[in-house]
């Protein structure tokens, strides 16, 4: 019985209290290391001038980072496939980029060199 | 009194308690043990992106990857859209750092070759808002975006570091092809070319 009767012992109420916080902060911690969320995601060989690499799925990302092997012009994309929410950053050798949680978002990393080469990307939520 | 009940769930809270804090304490040891990172072989991608993952929990972690302290950065000026534009050196290049959470570096090599700009596009929108930042070569005082046809448009430079605050070209709009920097007598130097592809598509 979980619910403290105001007839209760003093010391008995205290143990339900600390046991209830106990509890609390348990399941907390638990489902924050739970909700947090990074995939490792490309790797593979990507054609030039746009092919890309993308996440296995589409989670609230707040962090997407690339990287090209041939040090290469690339771009990292943050985008919803509704297209209402759709960041690009470009950059030569590696790319990163910052978003909000606040969407359901795929983390991609293009090849625009001119040469086929690997694209790396990594994708994390808070 | 206490009953054996609830010294039971008195005991069974209080290891609770305990297993909860020592999580914590080991995630947040985690997070503030790591080692500086070797120094990463340029285009080695897999391992620069593991430098980065490394600091992935800070701010501007490409930027502290290559090196660098975010909160060394000198603060250089503002974009039309207010965002602060900085600038800081790492162990072997430049970064440039905007409060929009922005951020490349580039080296020397990168510099003398052209390759030292980073493009953001908001491409959820026609003519969503594009920025372009470079770094320039040390001998250049002014740089200018230029586009295929008329005249280009004017970027503002500070710190060896230039700007410019435009919208992602729609279908059939001019679009920006290359950055023009010239030196201290007006010579202009070897162009940045701006490889395109604003918003990749499937």
């Amino acid at each position: 019985m979980w619910i403290t009767s105001v007839n209760a012992h003093p010391r008995r109420r205290r143990a339900r209290a600390v046991a209830s916080l106990a509890t609390v902060a348990v399941l907390s911690f638990v489902s924050a290391a739970y909700a947090f969320y990074d995939e490792d995601y490309g790797g593979s060989t990507v054609s030039a001038g746009g092919g890309y690499v993308e996440s296995s799925g589409a989670h609230a990302f707040v962090f997407n980072s690339t990287a090209i092997a041939n040090s290469g012009y690339l771009a990292c994309q943050l985008l919803t496939k509704s297209g209402t929410y759709n960041l690009v950053d470009h950059g030569y050798g590696q790319c990163t980029q910052n978003a909000t949680p606040d969407d359901y978002k795929w983390a991609r990393g293009y090849n625009q060199s001119g040469s086929t080469t690997v694209v790396y990307g990594y994708a994390k939520t808070n | 009194m206490i009953h054996l009940h609830d010294k039971v769930v008195l005991r069974v809270g209080l290891v609770a308690v305990v297993a909860a804090t020592a999580g914590v304490a080991a995630a947040a040891a985690m997070a503030t043990s790591q080692a500086p990172p070797a120094p990463v072989r340029p285009g080695d991608a897999r391992a620069q992106l593991d430098a980065i993952k490394r600091y992935a929990e800070q701010s501007d972690p490409l930027v502290r990857a290559a090196g660098a302290d975010p909160a060394a950065a000198r603060p250089l000026g503002r974009d039309d859209r207010g965002m602060t534009i900085r600038a800081v050196d790492g162990r072997a290049a430049r970064c440039v750092l905007t409060s929009d959470g922005t951020s490349f570096c580039a080296t020397p090599e990168q510099v003398r070759r052209g390759q030292s700009l980073h493009i953001r596009n908001d491409c959820s929108r026609p003519r969503g808002d594009m920025r372009i930042t470079v770094v320039l070569p040390a001998s250049a005082v002014s740089a200018q975006l230029a586009y295929g046809v008329g005249a280009g448009a004017p970027m503002t430079v500070a710190g060896g570091v230039a700007w410019i605050d435009a919208r992602t070209p729609a279908a059939g709009d001019a679009t920006p092809v290359e950055i023009r920097a010239r030196d201290r007598g007006g010579r202009l130097l070897p162009a940045i070319p701006i490889p395109g592809g604003f918003c990749p598509a499937d």
